[in-house]
């Protein structure tokens, strides 16, 4: 058979293609539940860890996830875990950093007395600098923070502000800019959440 | 033909894809800031580069002439397909560090390079070893740059913190730019003592 | 003894004559830490440049110490040490040496090692600008390093271009001295153009070159002053004549008078064409006030140097020759 010819090369074209496409949507169509199932993880794990449920596995994650309720009111969606109070309720969000879209989950006490936790899901802050966000102490910050005067006040550069009922946290150094647009993002959440619940803040 | 020894001589030190034949340089630049991710990343390279040579290679007498280059590609683009859904499965995580680069993975031209270079007139198994040969000359490289750049941006080796608690973190080593410095320093060194060794040899 | 080891450049030599009362100013305002600072740069300058030129066969140019120098003032003056050393190995090792040593180097050495160390450490950077020795109606304080004394820590001062950024103007007077915080000797106004004036006249530097790149700066400032954009500084409270005033601190803040005198002038990184240094000149000026204004960055020297250094070929290779035929040889032209 004469591999230069044209029907040879265009039936050789077409069955490798289709024998190449034929195993890559096997391989996609087997292994489409396992990557579902990470994202779902992925998304619990950072509701849970806003809400301050510490987790470690898919397992465990999914299994704490049980808890959580999600709940819809005025076109806002809510993850309410309930602590046998006010509740605590986490509410993902999407801002806008400097060099582009902050996505994370910022979770309060039912009455808007204190926020629960703050975890960063993406961003693309500068590296070292307002890429700092992402780092514990940065979050840790707003773990149980008195909410003061309807807001999270971004203060001074520094190391972590420690005191729980100061309303305020600490920027980070040198990224003066990124720590400004997590005040923007804070301040417009909490009005947000507050008009779901219908809690004054 | 070269014994399996030159192949591997030539791929890791004398033809080394990245500072002798300059190829493959964007995805350096891009996901060398962490060790575990340029692991991650080059072993997907050697892999992509073994199998498709060596597919290249048992193919070779079917594959027509006119669609030689777009087959190869076919080829290329399946396996790296096939690595982008088994890190989607199995290392959510590194899959989300990594991002779009996985898929970059079809245009470093090294792949290519090698199917067309030496896949298209060699056997199998030495059209494999040259492969995965030729994927561990690119590995070393940008390992060696991940190294530097993890160790002065984040203090840190594979993830362990290895430098003092007052160690002052390099922000641009945490950026691309810092590669381009990083690469000329490298090709800057490995082609001086190549110099010397061609002027003893 | 030092003809042995440095290869003689009279050019070189008047440009550190020009900088030798900029540094003794420096040590008047901040003492030791200028003292130390400097002696760190030019020993690891010369130490890079002595391990590079070896190879070669070569002698050390003095060039490199024209580079240490500049770079040395060009510091914040409470920069850690180890730092400082970082960016003038970067300075002489990949902005000079990697493009094959003196003459053929396309970046100022001294404007890439500080952009790479103010890149890199940022914090450490911003926190090196120290109080200054002062002068009051009593006379002198502070003198040779002995403002930060009182402290037990040293003492971040806000820099001029910081504090016109609240509003706050400096006493012009003190700016024209050089009574004031910033890099260590790029403060004082008058010694800059008193080295100027010995620059041009010994015709060590091109007096064109300075007066574009001024003309660039003060232009941009100008725009961007009454169109309202400096952050801090509204033309409506100006009224009239008196916009004079901010806009005099403005050029006599930061580094851009030090950057014009000595930096745009460097004979190897600027172009040879009259008209061409002429806009390269207005580059440097534009885009410095650019991004000072504009930017998040304290300052924009650095990238005005930097941008124009990366057209200057392209401007000498494509703007028409003047008519009489007196431009030397490019001495990048050794590397093509």
């Amino acid at each position: 058979m004469n591999k230069q010819s044209l029907p040879y090369t265009i039936g050789f074209t077409f069955f490798i293609s289709f024998l190449f496409v034929l195993f890559l949507s096997f391989a996609h169509h087997t292994t489409a539940p396992r990557v579902e199932r990470n994202r779902e993880v992925t998304r619990q794990r950072s509701i849970l860890s806003a809400l301050g449920v510490e987790t470690s596995g898919p397992d465990q994650i999914q299994e704490a996830f049980r808890e959580v309720k999600e709940i819809e009111r005025e076109g806002i969606t809510l993850f309410r875990l309930d602590d046998g109070e006010t509740g605590v309720y986490a509410k993902e969000f999407i801002g806008s950093g400097v060099w582009g879209p902050i996505e994370g989950v910022l979770a309060v006490t039912g009455d808007l007395a204190r926020t629960r936790g703050l975890e960063i899901v993406d961003q693309t802050e500068t590296p070292g600098l307002g890429g700092r966000i992402t780092e514990g102490w940065f979050k840790e910050q707003l773990r149980d923070l008195r909410i003061v005067e309807g807001t999270i006040r971004v203060a001074a550069p520094g190391e972590g502000d420690t005191d729980k009922e100061n309303g305020k946290i600490d920027a980070i150094t040198g990224a003066t800019r990124t720590s400004e647009r997590m005040g923007v993002i804070f301040k417009n959440e909490l009005e947000r959440i507050a008009s779901a619940l219908g809690v004054e803040l | 033909m070269s014994s399996p020894k030159e192949i591997m001589r030539e791929n890791l030190w004398t033809n080394n894809p990245i500072f002798m034949q300059i190829l493959g340089i964007c995805s350096a630049l891009a996901v060398t800031n962490l060790m575990i991710n340029t692991l991650i990343m080059t072993l997907g390279v050697v892999f992509v580069t073994a199998m498709s040579n060596l597919t290249v290679s048992l193919m070779k007498s079917l594959i027509p002439r006119k669609v030689r280059m777009i087959v190869q590609t076919l080829i290329i683009a399946f396996y790296v397909i096939i690595v982008d859904i088994l890190l989607r499965a199995y290392l959510p995580d590194i899959s989300r560090a990594l991002g779009p680069y996985v898929g970059l993975i079809i245009t470093n031209c090294i792949i290519m390079g090698r199917a067309e270079a030496f896949a298209q007139s060699n056997p199998p198994v030495l059209s494999l070893w040259d492969g995965v040969t030729s994927g561990m000359g690119y590995m070393g490289v940008l390992m060696t740059i991940a190294f530097v750049r993890e160790l002065l941006g984040f203090g840190t080796v594979l993830g362990f913190p290895v430098l003092p608690s007052g160690f002052e973190p390099w922000i641009i080593m945490v950026t691309p730019p810092s590669a381009f410095f990083l690469l000329g320093i490298i090709i800057w060194i490995g082609k001086t003592i190549m110099n010397k060794e061609g002027a003893t040899a | 003894m030092i003809d042995q080891y440095f290869q003689k450049q009279d050019v070189m030599r008047r440009l550190i004559y020009a900088l030798i009362p900029l540094f003794f100013f420096a040590v008047l305002l901040y003492g030791w830490s200028v003292l130390m600072q400097t002696a760190v740069v030019f020993a690891g300058g010369i130490a890079t440049e002595y391990f590079f030129t070896r190879q070669r066969g070569k002698k050390i140019s003095e060039a490199v110490l024209v580079t240490c120098a500049l770079y040395a003032l060009a510091l914040p003056p409470a920069l850690p040490l180890w730092i400082t050393l970082v960016g003038i190995v970067f300075a002489v090792a990949l902005a000079k040496e990697a493009y094959g040593g003196f003459g053929r180097n396309i970046f100022n050495p001294a404007i890439a090692g500080r952009l790479f160390i103010f890149l890199s450490f940022p914090v450490p950077y911003n926190a090196g600008w120290i109080v200054p020795a002062s002068r009051g109606p009593q006379g002198f304080s502070g003198l040779f390093g002995t403002a930060q004394a009182a402290g037990v820590d040293t003492v971040t001062a806000a820099t001029p271009l910081a504090l016109l950024r609240t509003g706050e103007i400096p006493p012009l007077m003190d700016l024209f001295l050089g009574f004031r915080g910033g890099s260590s000797g790029e403060s004082s106004v008058i010694l800059i153009l008193l080295a100027a004036l010995f620059l041009v006249a010994t015709k060590t530097a091109n007096w064109k070159t300075m007066v574009s790149t001024f003309l660039g700066a003060l232009t941009a400032a100008g725009a961007f002053f009454f169109g309202g954009l400096i952050p801090g500084l509204s033309p409506a409270s100006f009224p009239g004549f008196s916009a004079m005033v901010p806009l005099a601190a403005y050029m006599m803040s930061g580094s851009i008078l030090f950057v014009t005198v000595f930096m745009a002038t460097d004979p190897i990184t600027a172009p040879n064409k009259p008209l061409a240094q002429f806009i390269y000149g207005l580059m440097i000026g534009g885009v410095s006030m650019t991004v000072r204004t504009l930017a998040g960055f304290p300052e924009g020297t650095s990238f005005g140097i930097l941008v124009a250094n990366t057209f200057s070929p392209f401007l000498d290779e494509h703007l028409p020759a003047p008519k009489k035929k007196t431009r030397k040889i490019h001495p990048a032209g050794a590397a093509r």
